[in-house]
């Protein structure tokens, strides 16, 4: 029984169009002028318990849209929608006790209070037992090390210790699922990578479900097994992360070093840029093992530095967004 | 979860988000006094017109300055009980754009509830203070005998009301789901229940008193202290109807909260 | 700066203010709307209080009604956002850069107060309808005409000033702490917009007389209304002239002394 389900979800936005001009509003109010846009056009996937899901796509593409009929915010226009048993539009105070929402850009907390009464608060209406909230408590704040800032009021927190505070307390209460959008949005390497740290871990441990929505690719490379891929409001891809690059993008990348530079001219491989005695080297692995073509450019030049690499998860997807767009 | 359960519980956590507000209040503190004065102010100085006016000329519409204190005070009384726990209502444009109104959406407490409790402002207290000002002394000044059953009547009228008043604010705030730029409108409501709802409506006429009763001003304060003077038939309306004010402002209200729910639906959430 | 530069550049700024005015068309009608249900309301409870009779205490409904129309005309064009524009400027810390402008900060205040004039006399157009539904208004008492609109202009002017001087208290509170509002309020009161002055018991009007604010509107409404008649009118209007006197050289003196201040403190 999978834990999210969705399946034929839709949501159209009618943005009325605004007059002009004396007493607007109530103009605006009766006007049958309307503009209707599909930002999510016919969605269906299904989440399992325990799965760390990355939902990607460009701007515009529905991702928030789709995040925010999750989670309650936005009514469908149709389709069917169920996660942990509950219709999320219909029950939402039900559907908000097994849920963890962090967005990037807005923050949960309570601005003017210190952090740790933002904590209290929530362990309050969520009605957290005493014990369990105090255990949750001590332990996140260790592992995010936020017992720095605890009793600073959480307008004065930097971005980053804000967003820490915003995962502790999503997670306080133990929901089965987690959403995070955008999470690592404007930290810094070292806190970015506290935050997937931490991710992964409570997958890992608790089994929490995870839907995370992102442009980060170092994100979704770190944390994702599985990926949901839509545009234009429809999935274009769902499913694991290997099977995409070796669709997308089966070429990998040898840059090597040349003592002196040289034309190099290789059977198995194109030059895709030369530089000053560095080569870059595009072949597809499955015709040819790097090791076979790294035994043929050492025999035929002489090579003193060498390296290989994987083709990006960003490059995969870009190339896709383009295959698309010129079909 | 049954309907009592769910209604001690929207409380108990009303109460928990209220405690949060009143401790991030602190820095408001400063303009408070100046606020309540101001509020006080606007909302008397009708009054005090009318007083000057009726000084010199004695009544009006066969009210004496003393009958005219009775309905305004109640007027006052119910409008500062409706905005004291409601005040947060007209910023809902700005929680929703601000992206605050989203994170009502996600937590397990009545999104109106937490709406009310986002912010703790006690400036609705001067409305009640200079409300409670003209009421106390027109009561004891007005030829009503006060039982216990007036008395009753009298805290019905002034719940029911506020109830009146609250049920158009939260139908703009609904609205405001929809279209932003509810300020002119929200505004001109406010007027006609500050300006037209403190007087007699007989003062305005027939066809202003039927348009004052039925655009509901007239149940807020106007019905419910003939009832108190004994004065219904100058109401051209049948008695009962001023006997039942309270229920139409529950009514109102009711019916006000179903709109609001049902257009929780039509939230098109903050940009993205 | 030549003359001619100089009006050049109080033209070019008034016109800014009038196109910002126009931005916040919205607001607009909220000042034509409190003005016009307050005459409503007004003509309603006099008409009430005469309950039929066409003349009281010597004094006929229609006068009456046509005070409050023209009072709620007054109020229309009276009333002005300086002092809301103002503690907005120093609260956003924007005044700074508003002193640093070629065209000093007073006049800056003024271009705007005219600005919103130009806006809100069109405006009165709108009030007829309302005034003929609900009020009345009838003709000026014999050559009170002329008399009326110049004590008008003065009362306008004498109106800028006031606020000017109320709007520098900002300088040195820094907040007005809804003081705005509550000034808005009692300032209606106290110049005769809802109550004429004759009406008022002896006591009251005594005080009221020796204030600024009912040589704003009363004496103008006076004038029209032919409560003043004869030398009586230009004794009121040089008190009007005696008052814009005293308040504009105040106000000018604040001002100086503000203007000092904030650049000492550096804004």
């Amino acid at each position: 029984m999978p834990l999210i389900e969705t399946a034929g979800l839709v949501k159209e936005f009618k943005r009325v169009r605004r007059k002009q001009g004396a007493f607007a509003t109530v103009r605006t109010l009766f006007s049958r002028d309307y503009e209707v846009t599909r930002a999510v056009d016919d969605i269906s996937f299904t989440v399992e318990a325990g799965e760390l899901v990355g939902y990607l796509g460009p701007n515009g593409a529905g991702k928030s849209t789709t995040i925010k009929m999750l989670t309650g915010i936005l009514t469908p226009t149709s389709g069917h929608l169920e996660v942990a048993g509950v219709v999320p539009w219909k029950h939402r105070e039900r559907n908000a006790r097994n849920i963890g929402v962090v967005f990037g850009q807005r923050s949960q907390l309570w601005w003017d209070l210190p952090l740790i009464d933002s904590f209290r608060m929530i362990g309050r209406l969520y009605e957290v037992p005493k014990t369990r909230y105090r255990e949750n408590l001590d332990r996140f704040v260790e592992i995010l090390g936020m017992s720095s800032f605890l009793d600073t009021p959480v307008r004065q927190l930097s971005l980053g210790q804000r967003m820490r505070g915003d995962l502790a307390a999503a997670m306080i209460y133990e929901p089965s699922i987690l959403y995070l959008d955008e999470p690592t949005v404007g930290l810094d390497v070292i806190a970015k990578e506290r935050i997937r740290e931490f991710v992964a871990e409570l997958n890992r441990d608790t089994g929490t479900t995870v839907l995370l929505t992102t442009h980060d690719m170092d994100d979704v490379e770190r944390l994702c097994r599985r990926l949901v891929l839509i545009d234009h409001g429809k999935v274009l891809y769902d499913g694991p992360v290997g099977p995409l690059k070796e669709t997308y993008a089966p070429h990998r990348e040898l840059v090597v070093q040349l003592a002196s530079p040289a034309d190099v001219a290789v059977a198995a491989a194109d030059v895709v840029r030369a530089e000053e005695g560095r080569v870059w080297l595009s072949f597809d692995p499955r015709v040819t093992p790097a090791a076979a073509l790294i035994a043929e450019v050492s025999a035929k030049y002489e090579v003193t530095d060498l390296s290989l690499s994987e083709p990006d998860l960003e490059g995969v997807i870009r190339r896709m967004y383009l295959e698309r767009e010129s079909r | 979860m049954t309907v009592r359960a769910s209604v001690a519980w929207q409380l108990k956590a009303g109460g928990i988000l209220l405690g949060g507000a009143i401790r991030g209040m602190a820095q408001y503190r400063a303009d408070l006094f100046m606020t309540m004065a101001a509020g006080a102010v606007f909302q008397s100085v009708g009054f005090f017109a009318l007083w000057v006016m009726l000084a010199r000329f004695g009544e009006i519409g066969g009210w004496s300055i003393s009958d005219v204190a009775l309905l305004y005070g109640i007027r006052l009384v119910a409008h500062a009980v409706w905005a004291l726990p409601f005040n947060q209502l007209r910023f809902v444009e700005d929680f929703v754009q601000e992206g605050t109104f989203d994170r009502f959406l996600i937590r397990p407490v009545n999104p109106l509830v937490q709406l009310m409790t986002s912010r703790f402002r006690l400036h609705p207290l001067g409305d009640l203070l200079a409300g409670l000002v003209l009421l106390i002394p027109a009561m004891s000044l007005v030829d009503v005998d006060w039982n216990a059953w007036r008395l009753g009547f009298l805290a019905l009228a002034i719940l029911g009301g506020g109830m009146v008043e609250g049920a158009f604010q939260l139908g703009m705030s609904a609205i405001a789901f929809r279209t932003l730029g509810t300020r002119q409108a929200r505004f001109t409501v406010d007027s006609v229940f500050n300006l037209y709802g403190n007087y007699p409506g007989k003062v305005f006429g027939r066809a202003g008193q039927l348009a004052l009763t039925i655009l509901p001003v007239a149940f807020v304060a106007y019905l419910p202290t003939t009832v108190l003077l004994g004065r219904t038939d100058e109401l051209g309306l049948p008695a009962w109807l001023a006997y039942l004010s309270p229920v139409v402002g529950a009514l109102l209200f009711a019916g006000s909260y179903a709109f609001w729910h049902r257009q929780i639906r039509h939230y098109q959430g903050a940009g993205s | 700066m030549s003359l001619a530069g100089g009006l050049g550049a109080r033209w070019a700024f008034t016109e800014n203010r009038i196109r910002s005015v126009y931005v916040y068309r919205t607001d607009i009608l909220i000042w034509l709307i409190a003005p016009a249900m307050q005459l409503v309301l007004m003509a309603a409870l006099w008409r009430a209080i005469y309950n039929g009779r066409s003349t009281l205490d010597g004094v006929s409904l229609s006068v009456m009604t046509t005070y409050v129309s023209l009072a709620a005309i007054q109020n229309l064009i009276n009333w002005d956002d300086t002092i809301d524009w103002l503690t907005a400027r120093v609260r956003d810390g924007k005044i700074g850069a508003d002193m640093a402008r070629p065209v000093g900060i007073v006049t800056q205040q003024v271009c705007g107060q005219v600005a919103q004039l130009i806006v809100k006399t069109p405006m009165i157009v709108l009030m007829l309808p309302v005034i003929f539904l609900f009020s009345d208004l009838s003709a000026p008492a014999e050559g009170a005409l002329g008399w009326y609109l110049l004590s008008t202009l003065v009362g306008w002017l004498l109106n800028c000033c006031i606020g000017l001087l109320v709007a520098s208290v900002v300088f040195w509170t820094l907040e007005m702490g809804g003081m705005e509002f509550l000034y808005s309020v009692l300032s209606g009161f106290l110049s005769g917009v809802l109550v004429p002055l004759w009406v008022m018991p002896d006591w009251l009007r005594t005080i009221l007389e020796w204030l600024p604010w009912q040589a704003v509107v009363y004496t103008p409404l006076a004038i029209y209304v032919g409560r003043f008649e004869g030398t009586r009118v230009w004794q009121a209007i040089g008190v009007q002239f005696l008052w814009l006197a005293v308040i504009g050289g105040l106000t000018w003196l604040v001002w100086r002394r503000a203007v000092n201040r904030v650049v000492v403190q550096g804004g």
